[in-house]
């Protein structure tokens, strides 16, 4: 068995009385997109957290292979830098001369259709840009890991569609390996290759649904219009009950 | 920015009339000048006095800007002291709260004792008025930075030092702004202050020599002095804030 790129193992977290995490297991592999879904409170965040180090969980442990990049519900972008010095930003923490980092990022500009926008400040900048600037900054800070706390939960429903299309086309291309959080069923059936249903707090993982298997071969971009969508959104949306 | 230039207006027109009523009431009741000058008499004044004004105004502006600058210097270090400590803040802050109750006019004659009567217990003066909004609106300006884009940087390993210059020093200029404009227009008085307690150059010490001998227009054109120069050096400030703060929108 190969290693997983990233293990959680029995974590329980509790914030002074009150239980919200129970005994949480899961791994992502290599080149997946596994999803986190579950009612709004229910410790999705504090996985993510717990996963990057900002805080610490009361038991079990965590295993992250190589250097995450997150993500986090707002973009968090700095309006005093432009685009270019915001995306390199991890960089030059760490350590990294501002020209060669500039030199790393140009050219996912035009992946990330940012093209255009380097020196462009944030509130220049529409809602979709915002989240792909944030989503290059994660990326370029990352190793290969992503965790991407609901990357378009602050976007209008169209732009929605067209980013989650675009992150399909990235992921594949550059082969992410991706834990992602929505409460979005449809989303997360659109994009994951699994999803994991958290229950409310103190939230244990209800179900684990394969959508590999279920939507066979064909590509994610099609998965809205196959009549196994339907089936799964209903039976996520027992799972939630 | 039309809305502020507008807004100029209402206490312009103001001072005006004011100024007009001023002359007529001076002219009409015949006030002697050792009482209350006229505008126009003190508009004389200040023309026939004003290479000795400006003399003593640099003296005054010297002070100021060396005290504002000590100032500034010394409120990023305490703000920046409480900031990385909580305990610090827990025991200073509530300190320099109690500090400001002080009076000022019964430290700065003591400061003259101390010092002498040179540029150095007028310095000290405004540094004591001056400091304070400084630091009390840099500590809020640390203490807004947001949490979850702190938690970034710690995710990113930023040392301390990286996070100040990055995240908490650009969050908080607005605050320190704020803050430096309340200590512009002290900084003025402050300095005059002093000198009037005692001192051989400045702004205070003219007028406190127009004052002895009666010249009651000269004092006068000394005050409104005063008044234009704290006007332009908040213009001057609005200015530099623009300047650094060339940004718009928040995390
Ligand atoms: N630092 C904290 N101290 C105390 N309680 C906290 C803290 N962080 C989160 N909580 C609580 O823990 C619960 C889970 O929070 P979390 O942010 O992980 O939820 P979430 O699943 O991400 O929700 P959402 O979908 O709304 O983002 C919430 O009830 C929240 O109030
Ligand atoms: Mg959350």
């Amino acid at each position: 068995m190969t290693e997983h790129k990233l293990e959680v193992n029995r974590i329980r977290k509790q914030f002074g009385e009150k239980e919200i995490l129970s005994d949480i297991s899961f791994y992502v592999d290599e080149g997946e997109l596994v999803t986190l879904l579950g009612p709004s409170g229910c410790g999705k965040s504090t996985i993510m957290n717990i996963l990057t180090g900002i805080l610490e969980a009361d038991a079990g442990g965590i295993r992250v292979e190589g250097k995450v990049g997150y993500m986090q519900q707002k973009d968090l972008l700095l309006p005093w830098k432009t685009c270019m010095e915001n995306v390199i930003l991890p960089d030059l923490l760490a350590g990294t001369a501002k020209a060669e980092a500039e030199n790393r990022a140009a050219p996912f500009f035009t992946k990330f259709q940012l093209e255009g926008y380097e020196r462009r400040y944030p509130n220049e900048m529409s809602g979709g840009m915002r989240q792909r600037a944030s989503l290059l900054r994660t990326f370029l800070s990352s190793g290969d890991v992503l965790l991407l706390d609901e990357p378009f939960g602050a976007v209008d429903s169209i732009t929605r569609g067209s980013l989650q299309q675009w992150l399909i086309g990235v992921s594949r291309e550059l082969g992410l390996t991706i834990l992602l959080i929505t409460h979005d069923i449809e989303e997360a059936i659109l994009l994951s290759d699994r999803i994991l249903v958290l229950s409310d707090k103190p939230s244990r993982i209800r179900d684990e649904v394969m959508l590999t298997p279920a939507f066979g071969d064909g590509k994610k971009e099609a998965r809205q219009f196959d009549p196994v969508f339907l089936e799964l959104k209903k039976r996520i949306l027992e799972d939630l009950k | 920015m039309r809305k502020e230039k507008n807004s100029f207006i209402y206490p312009l027109i103001t001072i005006l009339a004011a100024v007009i009523v001023w002359e007529i009431v001076v002219r009409v009741f015949k006030i002697p000048s050792y009482i209350l000058p006229g505008p126009l008499q003190v508009l004389q004044a200040f023309r026939g006095d004003f290479s000795l004004i400006m003399h003593h105004a640099g003296a005054t502006l010297w002070e100021g800007a060396v005290g504002i600058g000590i100032s500034v210097g010394l409120s990023v270090l305490i703000a920046v002291w409480m900031d990385r400590f909580p305990l610090v803040k827990k025991t200073v802050y509530p300190l320099l709260v109690i500090s400001q109750t002080v009076p000022v006019m019964a430290i700065a004659p003591l400061l003259i004792i101390w010092f002498g009567f040179g540029i150095a217990p007028k310095i000290i003066l405004v540094v004591v008025m001056c400091f304070f909004p400084i630091t009390v609106n840099l500590t809020d300006g640390f203490s807004q930075v947001d949490r979850d884009c702190l938690n970034m940087f710690r995710v990113w390993k930023a040392t301390e030092g990286q996070i100040y210059r990055h995240l908490k020093f650009p969050c908080a200029l607005p605050y320190f702004f704020s803050g430096l404009r309340i200590s512009v227009t002290w900084m003025l008085v402050a300095a005059i202050l002093s000198e009037w307690l005692g001192g051989d150059r400045g702004i205070g010490v003219y007028m406190l020599r127009a004052k002895q001998t009666y010249a009651l227009d000269k004092v006068f054109a000394a005050v409104i002095f005063v008044v234009l120069m704290s006007l332009a050096l908040i213009g001057i400030l609005n200015l530099i804030r623009r300047k650094v703060i060339y940004w718009n929108g928040t995390i």
